[in-house]
């Protein structure tokens, strides 16, 4: 959940790498403010084309989950320029954030020494392009996480970082609507008669989707996504996010449907059980959907059998 | 009967518009049946039983245990998969556990907390995806309401509460379809029996088992009455789905009715279905206190007698009254905060590492220090206890009056609203290492700390004192941890002063639930990790009960309030505080 706040943000200033941290306490100065969210850092790498994006999201995201933000936009000149800016929070906080435009050679040499040391590492991977060269090993070697969409960018999970995608967090309320349905015992009794699955998404984006199902697969112990439908579909929510999921077999059919806000139509049927609920689940913005991976609520190896169905399936 | 005739009316009507829900009601008891009509709307299937319709039960096996374990998914296999009833999907969420299908039964619903607190805590708790569909809440008053005028009185209250988080567009209305209502004679039997259809209607409607948590918010006269009530009709029995009751404070007005009330809850319920309720414990801080001593290795090897001097435990309010003499002319500073809140702080300060972090482990070590602090008989009171009573006096600029000029308070009243007290721990990590608790109204502010005070280093070799280190847990407000230590100041002499390394909780940007979400989602749970057992109870008011023999006397008795009142609202307490700490420590002026 995200706050609104009516402070105004505190710069942007230029500097250079070096007088970065300088720059920062001058703008502390102005704040007053004695708390500062020595959280973590998260590194965000992106392009000019995303970086408003980029920004809104990270603007949304509460000190708690990292309290410097650095912004790598890889697609700029040779010359290092650095904006600093503290941007306001809930409660008259402030995270510090760093734009830095250079080219992906120069980032990495301009990021590491600005990365507050001894807190947490988070590296978002905010573009399209797959990452390529030394910048992105540098940084995976820091990172405590890396979140990226890693279906497309077929990043797999690895050992000495959290592997995180922003598509799988924001699916998380389908898992919890999903898992209370079957929280009464009789329901969870029809599960071995499922054998189809249908997820419906929003827009064009059926990544999230994919990894969702892959999750449902897993669970049930499919070995494959063969018996699994991607279908695009109208609903109000964002692109990318899912409209509905449908498990069925002979005789049983449990689905959940999006409806007007964050309400979801949960139908069950087997045999002669009808049963008609409605759920809340909430739509997950950007920002929330980074701060869900940043809080690592769920446990890895989930996610990695997801991603491997999911992966598979393509 | 303390029926809804005319509500029953409008739900037979709309009873007659459903076939799923006619088949529902023919299963049941007509004044069951006409309730599970009662949805709003009463006019299409979804409003015909609230937002849940089931057609015809299954034959359900017995459920598992709550507390089972989820199945290692590796040992799947396609064809078992919730083929034992329990539910896969649970394995790789963040709670192990999501709350069952369940009711929360809130007696005392029209009052003030249920009114401030209770239903915004729920509320949240629904709001953010955590209560699932199939959860309703009754509401049970003395007070003859219909199901559409509690509703009204809820979504009012959540209106005008400030602990409601954010409502989101259309959520009021799906969560007014949530909510029912009772009426009656908490003595008699109608009552009870209708809140029994109530499960009955939900089991219906949602399946599962007709799990039920009953939250007592009612005045502690009725605990009893509506424990016992629960327990005559059957409604305390786990057999179709677990049951449990949540008691608000005070447990008892002493020690021998404490015990007296543990004995009569005892006779309905098991031990494990009782969860009593302290929400100091709900608050994010009070846990962190657990988390900084067991989820860090540096402090643990100096929180003993060989490097702690004492802890101070400050609970200070700076409100008087507030209209609630009837309650605290009764109960005292010593009920209302000491045997329950303090000592719970301490307890949680001074309790060994727990083997785990679960219910039994936990509340096994705070029973254990509790049990270990040296008894304190009426022939020590004077020596370890203090008490005040607040005069008039100026607090923000403003004239307040004292304590016996508040309205509805007895004249010459002999309620203490200031206690400080010493307690001294009989084990092998306290010996000689007093705790100081103190707490009262009327204070210059509204602070909640624990502070641990170090030893002094054992050899001054700069020049100057030597001062004490200090780790501070701040409770509230502006939750935190700082550490007092020496270090020098700048220049050409080497001259130390005290500096504070400071943590504060709001660093993380985060808003703090309300520590009664928290806990009610936890009794949701079955989790009870932090909920005071029977034992810690018993030995809480052991510990004060010589206090309360000491200074609950009657006019013209000995001892009856000496000099009260004996400090100046706007002031920390009695001069004899500062006597009981002794000459070598200092109150922390916070």
């Amino acid at each position: 959940m995200t706050y609104a706040t009516d402070l105004k943000a505190i710069g942007p200033v230029d500097t250079t790498v070096r007088l970065a941290q300088v720059a920062l306490d001058e703008l502390w100065a102005k704040t007053q403010v004695e708390t500062r969210a020595y959280t973590g850092n998260i590194v965000a790498l992106t392009v000019k084309k995303h970086l408003g994006r980029v920004e809104e999201a990270l603007a949304g995201l509460e000190g708690r989950y990292a309290g410097r933000q650095i912004i790598g936009v890889m697609d700029g000149t040779e010359d290092v320029v650095v904006h600093a800016t503290l941007v306001p929070q809930p409660g008259g906080l402030y995270v510090e954030r760093l734009i830095l435009n250079a080219s992906a050679e120069q980032l990495q040499g301009a990021i590491l020494p600005l990365l507050r040391p001894a807190t947490v590492n988070h590296v978002w991977w905010g573009a399209d392009s797959a990452p390529t060269g030394v910048l992105m090993a540098e940084l995976t070697d820091i990172a405590d996480q890396v979140i990226a969409d890693s279906l497309t960018l077929d990043i797999p999970p690895a050992r000495h970082y959290a592997l995180a995608d922003l598509g799988w967090s924001r699916s998380a309320g389908w898992r919890e609507a999903l898992a209370q349905v079957f929280d009464s015992s009789d329901a969870a009794r029809q599960l071995p008669r499922v054998d189809q699955l249908t997820v419906r998404y929003s827009g064009s984006k059926d990544l999230p989707a994919r990894l969702f199902a892959g999750f449902i697969a897993d669970i049930l112990g499919w070995k494959s996504m063969k018996n699994v439908e991607l279908k695009r579909s109208r609903c109000h929510r964002e692109n990318g996010d899912l409209c509905g999921v449908e498990l069925r077999g002979e005789g049983v059919r449990f689905s959940l449907s999006a409806e007007d806000g964050d309400l979801t139509r949960v139908e069950s049927h087997w045999d002669d059980m009808t049963r008609v609920t409605e759920v809340n689940v909430p739509q997950m913005s950007l920002a929330e959907g980074l701060a869900r991976v940043m809080a690592r609520p769920e446990r890895g190896e989930g996610f990695e059998r997801a991603w491997k169905l999911a992966k598979a399936s393509l | 009967m303390t029926g809804k005739t005319k509500a029953a009316g409008q739900k037979d009507a709309a009873q007659a518009e459903t076939a799923a829900v006619k088949k529902a009601a023919s299963k049941k008891t007509a004044p069951a049946a006409a309730k599970a009509a009662s949805a709003p709307g009463s006019a299409a299937l979804k409003a015909a039983t609230p937002k849940n319709t089931a057609s015809k039960k299954t034959t359900a096996k017995k459920a598992l245990p709550a507390d089972k374990k989820p199945r290692k998914t590796r040992s799947r296999t396609p064809s078992d998969v919730g083929a034992d009833g329990q539910n896969p999907f649970r394995a790789m969420m963040r709670r192990s556990r999501a709350p069952e299908p369940a009711t929360l039964v809130i007696f005392g619903v029209t009052g003030d907390l249920a009114k401030r607190k209770l239903l915004p805590a729920v509320f949240g708790l629904w709001q953010d995806g955590l209560l699932g569909s199939a959860f309703n809440i009754v509401g049970v008053g003395r007070q003859d309401m219909t199901d559409e005028a509690f509703k009204d009185f809820a979504i009012e209250a959540l209106k005008s509460s400030k602990e409601t988080d954010t409502i989101q567009p259309g959520n009021l209305e799906k969560f007014r379809d949530l909510l029912y209502y009772e009426f009656g004679d908490f003595a008699a039997d109608d009552v009870y029996d209708r809140v029994g259809q109530e499960l009955d209607r939900a089991e219906e409607a949602h399946g599962g088992r007709k799990n039920a948590l009953f939250y007592l918010s009612t005045p502690p006269s009725l605990f009893e009455p509506i424990s016992n009530g629960l327990g005559r009709l059957g409604l305390a029995d786990e057999s179709e789905g677990w049951r449990r009751i949540v008691i608000e404070k005070p447990f008892g007005h002493d020690l021998g009715s404490a015990r007296a009330l543990n004995d009569a809850i005892h006779k309905v319920w098991d031990e494990s279905q009782v969860y009593r309720i302290d929400h100091y414990l709900g608050k994010e801080t009070v846990q962190n206190l657990m988390a900084i001593r067991f989820g860090n290795a540096i402090f643990e090897p100096i929180w003993n007698r060989g490097y702690v001097d004492h802890v101070q435990i400050t609970a200070s309010e700076d409100l008087g009254l507030e209209g609630r003499a009837g309650y605290y002319e009764e109960a005292g500073v010593v009920r209302d905060m000491l045997q329950n809140h303090l000592m719970q702080l301490f307890a949680l300060t001074a309790m060994e590492a727990p083997a785990a972090f679960d219910a039994d482990a936990i509340r096994d070590e705070k029973t254990k220090v509790l049990r270990a602090v040296k008894p304190i008989p009426k022939s020590r009171v004077k020596s370890v206890a203090v008490r005040g009573q607040y005069g008039p006096g100026t607090m923000y600029g403003e004239k307040v009056t004292g304590y016996r000029e508040e309205p509805n308070v007895r004249v010459g009243s002999a309620t203490p609203t200031y206690v400080a007290v010493k307690l001294e721990v009989d084990n092998w990590r306290w010996q000689g290492v007093p705790f100081f608790l103190r707490t009262g109204k009327r204070l210059p502010k509204k602070v909640t700390e624990i502070a641990v005070v170090f030893k002094r280093p054992p050899l001054g070799i700069f020049p100057g004192g030597l001062e004490r280190n200090v780790l501070a847990f701040r409770i509230q407000p502006d939750e935190g941890v700082s550490l007092k230590f020496s270090s020098k100041m700048p220049g050409q002499e080497m001259v130390l002063r005290e500096v504070v390394m400071d943590f504060r909780y709001d660093a993380f940007g985060a808003q703090l639930e309300s520590p009664y979400s928290r806990l009610i989602l936890d009794a949701l749970l079955g989790d009870a990790t932090l909920f005071p057992r029977e034992d810690e109870v018993d030995h809480a008011w052991q510990i004060v009960s010589g206090i309360l023999e000491m200074w609950d006397t009657k006019p013209g008795q000995p001892d009856h309030a000496p000099e009260f009142p004996n400090y100046t609202s706007g002031t920390w307490g009695p001069d004899a505080a500062d006597e009981l700490i002794g000459p070598d420590r200092r109150w922390r002026r916070l």
